[in-house]
C-alpha cells in the first residue's frame, strides 16, 4: 500500500520531534537531560550490561577503580518505536477506512519521518498471541521505507494482541531518550474475555504510563471506525453480532432496539478511558478511520512533539436518539 | 364473473401459507463481524420473530401473482347476455352458416367461425315447439341436413370435424349458398304449409350477411344472425390480389408483379406495412408500403419472368399479429410468356376433320407458333352452357381469348359469364354460321355484340337469277388496331383470293363504338370490333370454313387470324398469367390434354387430377398454396397458384345496423292463417367469454409495476 499523494506532500513539510521529557518530582518539573554520542562531556556513570565498551572511559574507571561510562552532550538520535495492535479487530471495515489500513498508512508515514531525518524506527506487532518485532533499526538508509512497507503488507491481523509480550519487547527505556506511539482501538485490550473491557483498557494506559516513566514519550491513538461510534443498524434486522477477535460468543441482538444501548455503552467506556488517560498523562489521541490521513498524522506529531492530542469532535459517539 | 370449475377456487386457501411463513416464520438474522461486539446487548429471542411485512411490493405481487394462477386454473368466464329472435310460430328454418375464409377473422382470441358454431344450436332451441330446423353451410361440400333429420349438436360436431375451428377457405358466399338453402325447405313436401325461414349466420361483409336479400323467392325469409355484434372489426391487413405486367423500359424480360394490400379497420393514420417476395429460391425484393384505412395500395416489385417454363412466386406481409391470417401470403406463377390461351367452342364439329367448323382455324393457329405461340383448348356449346356461373368464371381463367365458332346464342346464364368474361380484359371473338341465331344473340349478348345481327344473307344474287355471285373482301382498313403495321406481324395489304357468298348482316352502328376492320367490296362488314370494358369484341360476318366462302383458302387468312387473336389478346399477352384459382372445394382450370394426371399440393400431398373437355379438376383444394406438377416432357416445372377468394380479405363490415338483428318486418305470411303476420319469440342467453387472457395481461402488468416500483425505490437510496 502506497501513501496517498497528499499524505507525501504533508510529510515532506513535516519533522519528527518528540517533546522533552517531564518527569513529575518532588520539587517540581524540569527537563532532563538525555545522553548521546558526542564530542561534549557531560558525566560519568557506572557501566552496565549493553553499553558499548567504546564508550568505556579508561582514565575515570582507573582513578574510581570503577568501570566508568563517558557520556556526552552529543547530536541526540531519535529512537522512535511503533507498537501496533494486529488483533482481529483492526480487520473491521472496508477499504481505506479498514482499521487495520489506516493504522499501517500511519505506521508507514512515521517510518518515512523517521528515515528521513535518520532517526531509527521500530516497528513492533501483537498478532494472534505473539509479539513480532517487525522492523529494527538501524536499516540501510535507503530501503528502510520500502521494507518497512513490505513487512507490513506481510500482516495479517488476527486473534487478539498479546500486550504481555509486547511490553516485554519494547526497547529499554532507560538507555536511551525516544518515544512510543501505540495504535489500537482500545475497545477490548484485556486478556480476559471475562474481565469488563474498561477495566482492560485502564489496566493498559496504567502499564503505558509505567512504560513512560522510564523515559519514553509515549502517545496512544486509539483507532475507531465510524460504524463504532454510530451503530448505523437501524432497520427491524435480526443481526448476528461475531467477535472478530474470536474471543467471545456470538450475539444476536435486534438492530433498533440494541442500538441505543449499544452507544450508550461505548461512550462511557470511551469517557472512562480518556479519564484513565488524563490520570496517568498518556496523550490519547482518539481518530475515526474515515478521517483525512493528513489530519490525523498531523493531531499524532504535534501529540508527539507537545505531549497534548487534540480532541477530535467528530470521534466521539454518536448521540443517542430517543 | 364465473367459474367452469369453482372448486379449484378453494386453492386461494394455499394464499394463507406465505403469510403465515412471512409474518411467523424466523428469518435468518444478518451476520455482522464487529469489533465492539462486547458492547452489543443480547435482545430476547422472541425479537427475531418477523412480526411486519419485509419488502410489501414484492411480497404483495407473488400474492397476486399466485391468486391470478389460481384463479386462471378455475377457469373463469364473463357472462354476456344476448337475445335471439326467431318466428314466433312453428316453422321451418335452414340454419345456414357461413364457412368461408372471412369467417377465420379472431375478435377477442376467438375466431367468428367458433362463435357461429355457438350460434347454431341456440337458434334451434329458440324456436317455438313442433318447428323443423334443417342446416346447412355455404360450402356445398359442406355438411348438411334436411328437416328434421339431425340435432344441432350433431350438426355442431359435423362442423367441427370437417373445418376444425379456424381452417376455412372457402370462398362460397352467403347469397349463393341462398337457393341450395332454400332447396332443404322445398324438399319436404308439407313445408309449403309452413312458414319458411333460413337463419343465416354469418359475417357482416359482403360477401357475408353484409348483402342478404330479404326473401328468397316469394316465401321464405332470410334473417341475418351476425355471428357477433361488432361495431369495429379488428384492424386486418391482407393481399388482396397479385398482378404482373411487362416493363419493356425496364428490360425484355423484366416483369412488375404487384401486390394490392388493404388495411380494414383500425387508426387513422398510416400503418407501415412490410412485404416480401419470394421464389423459389428463396426472398427476391422487399417493399414497405404505408396503408391509409380502407384504401388499397399497391406494392411493386420487378422481377426477371423465366425464359423457359414458370417460377412458382408468392408475396407475403411481414406482420405477425393479424387476426385474419389467411391473406396475409399470395401465391401466384410468373410464366416465360408469349403463349396466347385460347378456348375455342366449336359450333358445328365434324366427324370428318376438313368439314369441321374450326378446321381451317385449328390449322391455321397450329402454323403461327412462330409469330404467336399459342395453347388451344377446345369445347362444345353444351359444354359452355353447363359452366356454373359461380365456377365458370375460373375455369376461364387462364383463357385470353375465346372463340365462338358458329355457336347458337348462348342462355341468359352464359351470357353473364360471357360479359363477365370480356369485362375482365379477355377477348371474344364471334364467327358467324348458319347455326346462329341472329334474334338470341341480339337479346343475350348485346352488351358485347359490336353491331346488332340482322341475319345472313346471300350476297351478289342478282335478280332473276339463282346462281350465286361471290364478292370479294376489300382491302382492309390499315388505320384498325388489327391491320397497322407492327414488329413481329406479317402484314396483309388484300385478300386476293378470299371470295364469300353469304354473309351475317348488321345493323347500323348508332352508338358509334364499333369499328369495321374488314368489309366486303360492296361494304358490308365482314370484320366488326369493339371494346367493352377492359376487354375486346370481334365479329366475323363470314364463316372460317368453306360453307359462305373461301377465305380460308386465302394466303391473308393465317395472318388475319394472327392479327386479330394479337389484338383481341393483347392483355393476355401482357399479363403472363399471374392469375390464381380460389381456395375451396374442387379446383378447376382450363388445361390442354396431356397435362398433369397429379399435382402436388402443399403440404406434400399428391391429388388426382381427372380432365374433360379441356378442363382439369382436382379436388380438395382447400389448402392455399402452390398445386405443381411436372412437366412429363420437359421435366419442367409447372402449377396453379390457389388463394383465398379476394372477397374474404373484405373484413369491413358491408352495411350497419342497428342491433339486434332479428326478423324483417316483412315475413312470410302463415299459408294456413290465411293473414300476416309478424308475431315473434325471443329467447335470453347466456354467452360465456373466458377472461384467462385478461388474468395473464393482469399477470404482467403487475411483474412490470413492481420491477418499475423497485427500480425506483433504488434510484430513490
Amino acid at each position: 500500500m502506497e501513501l496517498p499523494p497528499d499524505v507525501l506532500q504533508f510529510l515532506a513539510r513535516q519533522s519528527l520531534s518528540i517533546c522533552p521529557r517531564v518527569r513529575e518530582q518532588a520539587h517540581g518539573r524540569h527537563p532532563t537531560t538525555s545522553r548521546a554520542r558526542g564530542r561534549d562531556f557531560a558525566e560519568f556513570r557506572p557501566y552496565a550490561v549493553g553499553d558499548e565498551p567504546r564508550e568505556i572511559d579508561w582514565r575515570a574507571t582507573a582513578r574510581l577503580e570503577r568501570v566508568m561510562i563517558r557520556q556526552t552532550e552529543g547530536e541526540r538520535r531519535l529512537n522512535l518505536s511503533v507498537a501496533l495492535d494486529a488483533g482481529g479487530a483492526m480487520n473491521y471495515g472496508d477499504g481505506p477506512a479498514q482499521r487495520w489500513s489506516y493504522a499501517r498508512a500511519l505506521t508507514l508515514a512515521l517510518g518515512r519521518l523517521a528515515h528521513a531525518q535518520a532517526d531509527a524506527l521500530g516497528v513492533l506487532a501483537g498478532i494472534d498471541g505473539a509479539a513480532l518485532p517487525l522492523a529494527l533499526p538501524p536499516a540501510p538508509r535507503h530501503a528502510a521505507p520500502a521494507r518497512l512497507q513490505d513487512t507490513l503488507e506481510r500482516v495479517s491481523p488476527a486473534g487478539s494482541c498479546p500486550w504481555d509480550e509486547l511490553f516485554a519487547i519494547l526497547p529499554r527505556p532507560e538507555r536511551r531518550r525516544g518515544g512510543l506511539v501505540v495504535i489500537t482501538d482500545l475497545l477490548d485490550p484485556g486478556a480476559d474475555a471475562r474481565a469488563s473491557p474498561t477495566h482492560a483498557a485502564e489496566e493498559l494506559l496504567l502499564r503505558l504510563a509505567e512504560y513512560a516513566a522510564l523515559g519514553p514519550h509515549v502517545v496512544v491513538v486509539q483507532l475507531l471506525h465510524p460504524d463504532e461510534l454510530e451503530f448505523p443498524w437501524r432497520s427491524a434486522d435480526q443481526l448476528h453480532f461475531e467477535c472478530l477477535r474470536g474471543r467471545h460468543l456470538p450475539v444476536e441482538t435486534h438492530a433498533a432496539a440494541a442500538r441505543d444501548e449499544y452507544l450508550a455503552a461505548l461512550r462511557e467506556h470511551l469517557d472512562a478511558v480518556d479519564a484513565a488517560a488524563s490520570r496517568v498523562h498518556i496523550p490519547l489521541l482518539r481518530a475515526r478511520t474515515d478521517a483525512p490521513m493528513v489530519e490525523t498524522l498531523a493531531r499524532l506529531l504535534e501529540a508527539l512533539a507537545t505531549g497534548h492530542a487534540a480532541p477530535d469532535a467528530r470521534a466521539t459517539v454518536q448521540e443517542v436518539t430517543a | 364473473m364465473s367459474f367452469l370449475t369453482p372448486a379449484l377456487l378453494l386453492g386461494l386457501l394455499g394464499l394463507s401459507l406465505p403469510i403465515a411463513a412471512h409474518l411467523f416464520g424466523r428469518r435468518r438474522p444478518r451476520r455482522v463481524a464487529f469489533a465492539a461486539v462486547r458492547f452489543v446487548r443480547p435482545r430476547p429471542p422472541a425479537r427475531a420473530r418477523q412480526r411486519t411485512l419485509h419488502d410489501v411490493p414484492l411480497f404483495a405481487v407473488r400474492l397476486a401473482l399466485l391468486g391470478l394462477a389460481l384463479l386462471a386454473f378455475a377457469q373463469p368466464y364473463l357472462i354476456h347476455e344476448e337475445t335471439i329472435e326467431v318466428l314466433g310460430q312453428p316453422h321451418d328454418a335452414v340454419v345456414l352458416v357461413d364457412v368461408s375464409a372471412s369467417m377465420n377473422l379472431q375478435v377477442d382470441g376467438r375466431s367468428l367461425f367458433e362463435r357461429a358454431m355457438e350460434r347454431v344450436p341456440e337458434i334451434a332451441a329458440s324456436m317455438p315447439p313442433s318447428s323443423r330446423v334443417a342446416f346447412a353451410t355455404t360450402s356445398p361440400s359442406g355438411p348438411s341436413a334436411g328437416l328434421a333429420e339431425t340435432s344441432a349438436a350433431q350438426f355442431v360436431d359435423a362442423l367441427r370435424r370437417r373445418y376444425g375451428t379456424d381452417a376455412l377457405v372457402d370462398g362460397a358466399s352467403m347469397t349463393d349458398a341462398l337457393p341450395r338453402a332454400a332447396e332443404l325447405l322445398s324438399a319436404d313436401a308439407d313445408s309449403g304449409q309452413r312458414p319458411r325461414v333460413i337463419y343465416a349466420i354469418s359475417d357482416e361483409t359482403a360477401s357475408g350477411g353484409g348483402a342478404l336479400p330479404p326473401m328468397v323467392g316469394a316465401d321464405v325469409a332470410v334473417v341475418r344472425m351476425p355471428a357477433l355484434e361488432i361495431q369495429d372489426s379488428p384492424e386486418h391487413v391482407g393481399i388482396l390480389r397479385v398482378e404482373s405486367r411487362p416493363t419493356p423500359e425496364l428490360g425484355p424480360r423484366v416483369m412488375e408483379v404487384s401486390a394490392v394490400v388493404r388495411r380494414s379497420g383500425g387508426g387513422d393514420g398510416e400503418r407501415q406495412v412490410k412485404l416480401s417476395l419470394e421464389a423459389s429460391d428463396g426472398t427476391r425484393a422487399r417493399a414497405q408500403v404505408g396503408l391509409p384505412r380502407n384504401e388499397e395500395v399497391v406494392a411493386r416489385f420487378s422481377m426477371e419472368r423465366p425464359s423457359s417454363g414458370a417460377t412458382a412466386l408468392s408475396i407475403s406481409l411481414d406482420i405477425d399479429d393479424d387476426p385474419l391470417p389467411h391473406d396475409d401470403r399470395r401465391f401466384a406463377w410468373l410464366r416465360s410468356g408469349g403463349a396466347l390461351t385460347i378456348t375455342v367452342v366449336n359450333g358445328a364439329p365434324s366427324e370428318e376433320r376438313q368439314f369441321d367448323e374450326v378446321y381451317f382455324l385449328e390449322t391455321a393457329l397450329a402454323s403461327m407458333d412462330d409469330e404467336l405461340p399459342t395453347r388451344v383448348t377446345t369445347m362444345s356449346p353444351d359444354q359452355l352452357a353447363d359452366l356454373d356461373p359461380a365456377t365458370g368464371l375460373g375455369l376461364l381463367e387462364g383463357t385470353d381469348v375465346l372463340i365462338l365458332a358458329n355457336v347458337p346464342a348462348p342462355s341468359p346464364r352464359t351470357s353473364n359469364l360471357l360479359a363477365a368474361f370480356v369485362q375482365r380484359g379477355r377477348g371474344l371473338w364471334i364467327l358467324a354460321g348458319d347455326r346462329m341465331d341472329p334474334r338470341a344473340y341480339n337479346a343475350q349478348l348485346r352488351p358485347l355484340l359490336p353491331l346488332e345481327l340482322r341475319g345472313s344473307q346471300e350476297v351478289g344474287v342478282l335478280p332473276g337469277q339463282t346462281q350465286r355471285r361471290l364478292e370479294r373482301l376489300a382491302p382492309p382498313d390499315l388505320g384498325h388496331p388489327i391491320f397497322q403495321a407492327s414488329e413481329g406481324s406479317t402484314p396483309i395489304s388484300g385478300f386476293p383470293s378470299a371470295e364469300t357468298s353469304t354473309i351475317m348482316l348488321v345493323e347500323p352502328d348508332p352508338g358509334g363504338d364499333a369499328e369495321v376492320a374488314l368489309a366486303l367490296e360492296r361494304g358490308a362488314p365482314a370484320l366488326v370490333t369493339r371494346e367493352v370494358d377492359d376487354g375486346r369484341v370481334a365479329l366475323l360476318t363470314t364463316t372460317v370454313d368453306l360453307d359462305w366462302g373461301t377465305l380460308p383458302l386465302d394466303p391473308a387468312f393465317v395472318p388475319l387470324v394472327e392479327r386479330t387473336l394479337r389484338w383481341l389478346g393483347a392483355r393476355g399477352l401482357a399479363r403472363a398469367r399471374a392469375s390464381s384459382l380460389n381456395a375451396g372445394g374442387a379446383l378447376r382450370w382450363a388445361a390442354p390434354d396431356g397435362e398433369p394426371a397429379f399435382v402436388t399440393r402443399p403440404g406434400g400431398d399428391r391429388l388426382p387430377v381427372t380432365h374433360e373437355a379441356g378442363v382439369a379438376e382436382v379436388r380438395d383444394g382447400d389448402v392455399p398454396g402452390q398445386y405443381t406438377w411436372q412437366d412429363p416432357d420437359s421435366g419442367t416445372l409447372d402449377g396453379v397458384a390457389v388463394n383465398v377468394s379476394e372477397q374474404e380479405s373484405l373484413t369491413t363490415p358491408a352495411t350497419r345496423r342497428a342491433p339486434p338483428d332479428g326478423l324483417p318486418d316483412d315475413l312470410p305470411d302463415d299459408p294456413s292463417a290465411g293473414a300476416p303476420q309478424t308475431e315473434r319469440a325471443a329467447r335470453v342467453f347466456e354467452r360465456k367469454e373466458p377472461i384467462a387472457r385478461i388474468l395473464a395481461l393482469m399477470a404482467l402488468l403487475l411483474l412490470a409495476a413492481e420491477s418499475v416500483l423497485r427500480v425506483a425505490v433504488r434510484a430513490r437510496r
